[in-house]
C-alpha cells in the first residue's frame, strides 16, 4: 500500500518536472526564435508561469532608457532620479524608476512632487533626459517648471510631450 | 536539532544562499514599511495583480510569514513546507507594491520556490534527480537563452559592453567609473565576448562530467562579476549561486 501511493506520487512529480521543462523550453523557444519569424504562439494571461517565463531573455540592453533630474541650482550636475527621495534599499533603486523597463509617469510625478514639497513648494525646474546608452540619437530631454499652479495632470501632460 | 541539517554539502549551499538571497531582497521593504505599504506611498503592481488588494492586516501577516518562512528555510527547518509559504507571501507583497521589489531575477525565484515546493523531498530542499535536474533546468534555459538573445541582438560586432560601462552611471557600480580598464574598448570588447561565449557554453558544459567542475568555477565566477560590476539586486546573484551548486549534484562524476 505504501509502496502503491509512493510510486503514485513519483509519477505526478514526473508529470510535474517534464510539463514545467517543457513549458519553460517552449516559452524560451517562443520569444527567441518564433517570435522574431513572426510566428509566436499567444499565451494566456492565465498561464502566468510561461507568460512570464522567459522574461529573463527579453534583455533590456538595447531599449534600455534612464532618467535623469538635474537641479538648477547645479545645471550641470545630473542626479538619479531615484535620490531625491530616500531610499532604504540596498544596491537597486534603479528599480524605483523603471518598473519592468518602462518609466511610470505617475512615479515620476510622486518623487518630484515630494521633493518639491520638501522645499517648501517654492519655483523650482527640473530637467529630465531620457537617454538611450546603445541609441544616443533617441536621446530627448524635456524642461518642467515646479510653480504653485502646477497640477499633477499638467505634468503628466508635459511628461507625454516626451516621446517614452 | 539535527546536525547534519548544517552540513556542507550542495543542497545546503544551494538553500543557504537561495533563501538569503530571499531575505537581502525583501527585507528593506518589509522593514520600510510605511514608506512601501503605508498610506499615500507610491504602488504599483505590473505583471502581479493575482493577489492585489488584500487589507494592511493581511499584507503584514504575509511579511511576517516571509521574513519568519525564509529564516526557518535558512536554517533548514521544514525548508519545503517553507518554500510554499515564502513563494505564497512573497507574490502577495510584491502584489501589492512591486516598485521595489520588481525585478527580472523575481520571476526566476519563484520558479524555484515553486518547483522546490513540489519536488523537494520531506526534508527540505535537498533534491532528489528529478528535482535537481528541474531546478538547474531553470536557470540553465534563462542563461543560454539570454546568451541567444545577445548573439542575435548584435553582441558580436557592436561594442555594446563598451557603451553600457561608459553612458550610465547608474547601472554599473560606481567603482567601475574610477578603474581606467573599463574605458578600453579593447577590454570591454574582451569581456562582452567572454560573457557571449559563457553564457551559451556553460549551461551545455555543465551536463558532462568531464567539463563540470571547471564550469562550476566559471559559473560562480561569473554571476560574481555581474553582480561586482552591474548595480543589479543582489537577489540575482545569490539565485543564480545558489543553482550554481546544484551542478555538482548533476549525475555523473565530475572529474
Amino acid at each position: 500500500m505504501e509502496t502503491g501511493r509512493k510510486s503514485w506520487f513519483q509519477i505526478l512529480r514526473k508529470i510535474f518536472a517534464w510539463s514545467w521543462g517543457a513549458l519553460v523550453l517552449l516559452a524560451a523557444l517562443n520569444h527567441t526564435f518564433l517570435a522574431r519569424m513572426g510566428a509566436s504562439i499567444p499565451v494566456p494571461d492565465w498561464l502566468w508561469i510561461a507568460r512570464y517565463g522567459y522574461v529573463m531573455f527579453n534583455h533590456p540592453l538595447s531599449v534600455y532608457d534612464e532618467c535623469f533630474l538635474s537641479d538648477p541650482a547645479e545645471p550641470v550636475h545630473y542626479r538619479k532620479f531615484s535620490d531625491f527621495v530616500e531610499t532604504r534599499s540596498w544596491g537597486y533603486q534603479d528599480s524605483r524608476v523603471m518598473v519592468n523597463g518602462k518609466f511610470s509617469p505617475e512615479w515620476i510625478w510622486w518623487v518630484a512632487s515630494r521633493e518639491w514639497e520638501r522645499r517648501g513648494r517654492t519655483p523650482m525646474r527640473f530637467r529630465m533626459v531620457k537617454t538611450a546608452p546603445l541609441h544616443p540619437e533617441r536621446s530627448r530631454e524635456i524642461v518642467i517648471e515646479f510653480k504653485p499652479e502646477l497640477t499633477q495632470e499638467a505634468f503628466l501632460d508635459g511628461i507625454e510631450a516626451l516621446p517614452f | 536539532m539535527e546536525l547534519k541539517r548544517f552540513r556542507s554539502s550542495p543542497s545546503t549551499a544551494f538553500r543557504v544562499l537561495l533563501f538569503s538571497g530571499v531575505l537581502v531582497h525583501f527585507l528593506p521593504v518589509v522593514l520600510a514599511w510605511t514608506e512601501n505599504y503605508g498610506t499615500g506611498s507610491f504602488q504599483v503592481s505590473e505583471g502581479f495583480e493575482i493577489l492585489g488588494g488584500l487589507p494592511d492586516p493581511v499584507l503584514k501577516m504575509m511579511a511576517g510569514v516571509l521574513v519568519l518562512g525564509s529564516a526557518l528555510a535558512l536554517l533548514g527547518i521544514r525548508t519545503r513546507v517553507m518554500a510554499g509559504c515564502v513563494f505564497l507571501s512573497a507574490w502577495v507583497l510584491v502584489s501589492a507594491n512591486s516598485l521595489n521589489l520588481n525585478t527580472l531575477g523575481l520571476w526566476t525565484l519563484f520558479h524555484l520556490l515553486l518547483i522546490g515546493t513540489v519536488l523537494g523531498d520531506r526534508n527540505g530542499l535537498n533534491p532528489d534527480q528529478i528535482a535537481v535536474a528541474s531546478l538547474i533546468f531553470q536557470p540553465l534555459i534563462s542563461v543560454f537563452f539570454s546568451g541567444l538573445e545577445k548573439l542575435f541582438s548584435g553582441w558580436v560586432f557592436r561594442p555594446v559592453m563598451f557603451s553600457f560601462l561608459n553612458s550610465n552611471e547608474t547601472v554599473i557600480r560606481s567603482w567601475v567609473l574610477h578603474i581606467d580598464l573599463f574605458r578600453s574598448r579593447a577590454f570591454c570588447g574582451g569581456i562582452q565576448w567572454l560573457t557571449l561565449v559563457l553564457e551559451i557554453a556553460l549551461p551545455l558544459l555543465v551536463w558532462i562530467p568531464r567539463t563540470r567542475s571547471i564550469s562550476f568555477f566559471l559559473w560562480q565566477g561569473f554571476f560574481l562579476g555581474v553582480v561586482c560590476t552591474l548595480a543589479i539586486p543582489p537577489l540575482f546573484y545569490f539565485e543564480f549561486a545558489a543553482a550554481g551548486f546544484l551542478i555538482l549534484l548533476l549525475p555523473g562524476r565530475p572529474v
